[in-house]
């Protein structure tokens, strides 16, 4: 009976074994690759081609940015970018239109394991944002509810200057060496805003660089770049 | 390399796709004048109006031989003042003069802006039905509340 109840026991017992284990090899005729694939560090700088285009497309819209980053680290890259934009928002209500210049900096890491001596990156990374703008109030229809009297469209041109908005953008992209040097890349970015300024009796639809301010003053924005790498040394 | 193509497209799509993240739903934005009728022998008592007609002036009428006992006259942003005419049956007539300054206040992206009033003042003129007038609410009209009584 115990032989049965031993064997048993053995029916749950595992072994493992190692028999292709490589033992060092300690020859020193062997040779080394020599080959050791450098990449570039440097400044790298472009254009944001998305802007121009849907600027094209719309006449209520117009912007340019430009984009820079410069390779601190092997994964590691300080990022930059600095625009102007203007659009008008046209609600159901009211009309308006914000213009100015935002600078937003940060980093990006590069989480992409590059093969031989390619140079591409999915990114993930974080900006601090700030901009500067004006907005207008071109027109306003007031919300009146019924039609007993007459409503009428009231134009004013009303102008606030010196608006300014803090805010923090993630943003996770690509880029894409296809000629030596030269990056093609896209990104997309979630932005919070932490503060912002409103108008005297009106608030703040649109922000440059943040785009259309949210309920929840959380935006979204995209970018299509393309860039070029001056390298100072490669590592 | 086709993948993230796929994955742009399906971001791009989202972005497309954005609706509106907020809907007026206030409604009525900018407050009209409310009335409210009593009886005056029982002043703490809503009394209706047997065919009531209201209208104001030069314009046609909001209440057609209603009877009723609270009414809701909106306010022309336009002009300072609003005249109107608030007759009980065909005979018995009465104006009433809200004299105000509008002034528009911001609501949210959806709903604009409206307008609310300050200042208000009333009088009354050629009554021959009403025996007396409160204003309970009135000097600046800015939410849908009870803003006179009127006794008859």
């Amino acid at each position: 009976m115990y032989k049965f109840f031993i064997s048993s026991c053995f029916l749950f017992v595992f072994v493992s074994g190692f028999s292709q284990e490589k033992k060092p090899v300690l020859d020193k005729n062997v040779e080394k690759d020599s080959i050791v694939y450098k990449s570039p560090y440097g400044f790298r700088v472009g254009l944001d081609i998305s802007k121009p285009i849907f600027a094209m497309l719309s006449d209520d819209y117009s912007g340019f940015e430009i984009v820079a980053d410069y390779r601190v680290s092997k994964r590691f890259f300080i990022a930059t970018e600095i625009g102007f934009e203007k659009e008008t928002t046209a609600e159901d209500y009211t009309n308006s239109t914000s213009k100015g210049n935002y600078l937003k900096l940060g980093f990006n890491f590069n989480a992409y394991n590059n093969w031989l001596d390619m140079n591409n990156e999915i990114f993930i990374g974080m900006r601090y944002a700030y901009s500067l703008f004006d907005q207008t109030l071109n027109s306003y229809t007031p919300n009146i509810g019924d039609f007993y009297f007459d409503n009428q469209e009231v134009v004013l041109g009303e102008t606030t200057t010196n608006l300014s908005a803090h805010w923090t953008e993630f943003v996770f992209g690509l880029k894409a060496e296809t000629f030596k040097n030269l990056f093609v890349g896209f990104s997309v970015s979630y932005k919070v805003l932490l503060s912002v300024e409103d108008p005297e009796n009106f608030k703040t639809l649109y922000v440059p660089g943040f785009n259309r301010v949210f309920q929840s003053n959380t935006g979204f924005g995209f970018n299509y770049t393309i860039s070029y790498t001056i390298p100072f040394v490669n590592k | 390399m086709k993948k993230y193509v796929f994955f742009l497209l399906l971001i791009l799509l989202g972005f497309a796709s954005c609706e509106k993240d907020d809907i007026c739903i206030q409604n009525p934005l900018t407050p009209k004048l409310v009335i409210g009728f009593y009886d005056e022998e029982d002043p703490e008592t809503l009394k209706s109006v047997d065919s009531l007609y209201v209208w104001a002036e030069g314009k046609d009428s909001i209440y057609v031989n209603k009877s009723i006992n609270s009414i809701e006259l909106p306010l022309n942003f336009l002009e300072s003042e609003t005249v109107y005419n608030i007759s009980k049956g065909t005979l018995l007539t009465g104006s009433l003069t809200i004299r105000y300054t509008p002034k528009e206040d911001y609501v949210s992206r959806s709903c604009g802006y409206r307008f609310i009033y300050n200042d208000v003042t009333l009088t009354t003129e050629n009554n021959s039905w009403f025996s007396s007038l409160t204003p309970t609410n009135l000097t600046t009209i800015n939410n849908q509340i009870e803003h006179v009584q009127v006794f008859h």
